[in-house]
């Protein structure tokens, strides 16, 4: 039996890019996942029409919960080996993930991590800072020496999906996915990916002052787990 | 100060509070407790406001209103955190049924995708 792979996608109104991701990602996966949180311009019935598999939420829960039930529909209703989770706002390229898939099954890794950080990449410098002080924050309270610790693009084995949880359902989920991969001592590697930035994706990215958020829902999180 | 041993004790139960997190029927009584407990301390200092200078004298504040007012923060600050806490609980509870929703009703061409034929990995 072939192992087979798909792609989990939240999406909420990027109906401008969406159309040329999947046009991207479709013919290298067996199946891709799109889970619309939420969305109002109608990008659900592009992503059908394109040969994505698509799950709505009827009210916008945050890239974090949208992420989870992508998650929760592949253990139970599909087969698929490896989860590749990408974004839909068109900063990711398929070309990496395929590579990361690669490395994924050649070296039987639970999970492969990309990372910004490699020598000739491109980030914005104020963006770059704020980086900084998450990177070092996230090594301290996740114990996963990560170089890059906000990047959306990863694969996952079926063994990987099946024991993470994300209960954060905003941007802290990152941090959480990577404090799961070392609290359950998943085998990793971090792979040097290019994203690309352009005005429309930087425009829908965080914003900086979200670190705040991040920090505390971390932190607390953090306080839970030792009592 | 007796006053001062008070007020860090309490700050210290709602960081517990915090902590400790998600609800159960204890904490509810507990809730109720400190709710009565309260109401029947508030009609005393109405009723008999001596009582509550008294009482400030001893534990080492100067005027019965200060007293009261201490005890009002204590109050108002574990009443945010349970709130707080409720919604939290809310929010994981619609969590759960929008993801049930979701995947109940997921959406699939049926033939031929723009890009791919959709194959079926089904269990």
């Amino acid at each position: 039996m072939t192992e087979t792979v798909c792609a989990v996608i939240p999406m909420f109104n990027e109906g401008t890019v969406l159309h040329g991701v999947l046009a991207g990602l479709l013919p290298h996966v067996d199946e891709v996942i799109c889970i619309d949180d939420g969305s109002t311009d109608g990008s659900q019935d592009l992503a059908v029409r394109a040969g994505a598999t698509v799950l709505r939420h009827s009210v916008n829960l945050g890239q974090g919960a949208a992420l989870q039930t992508g998650f929760d529909y592949v253990m139970h209703h599909t087969t698929h080996q490896h989860v590749i989770t990408f974004d839909a706002d068109g900063q990711h390229r398929p070309e990496d993930a395929i590579v990361m898939l690669n490395t994924a099954r050649e070296q039987h890794l639970d999970v492969v991590l990309g990372t910004r950080i490699r020598a000739g990449t491109a980030i914005p410098r104020t963006r770059r800072l704020i980086q900084r002080g998450a990177l070092w924050f996230s090594r301290r309270t996740t114990g996963l020496a990560l170089t890059d610790t906000h990047n959306g693009l990863r694969v996952l084995s079926r063994l990987a999906v099946s024991g993470l949880r994300i209960t954060q359902p905003g941007m802290a989920h990152a941090s959480e996915l990577e404090a799961g991969i070392a609290r359950l001592g998943l085998t990793w590697v971090e792979v040097p990916v290019s994203i690309m930035y352009d005005a429309y994706s930087l425009s829908k990215g965080q914003s900086n002052i979200n670190a705040v958020n991040v920090v505390y829902d971390l932190a607390i999180a953090r306080l839970r787990a030792v009592t | 100060m007796i006053i001062r041993m008070l007020l860090v004790a309490s700050a210290l139960g709602i960081l517990v509070l915090i902590l400790r997190g998600s609800g159960s029927a204890r904490q509810t009584a507990l809730r109720r407790l400190a709710g009565t407990a309260f109401t029947l301390a508030w009609i005393t200092a109405v009723l008999a406001p001596d009582a509550v200078t008294r009482l400030a004298k001893l534990v080492g504040v100067g005027r019965g209103a200060d007293l009261v007012l201490y005890a009002l923060v204590v109050v108002v600050l574990a009443l945010a955190v349970g709130v707080h806490q409720r919604l939290v609980r809310m929010e994981e509870r619609i969590s759960a049924l929008v993801r049930e929703i979701a995947i109940r009703d997921a959406q699939k061409q049926t033939g031929q995708g723009e890009f791919r034929a959709p194959e079926s990995h089904h269990a």
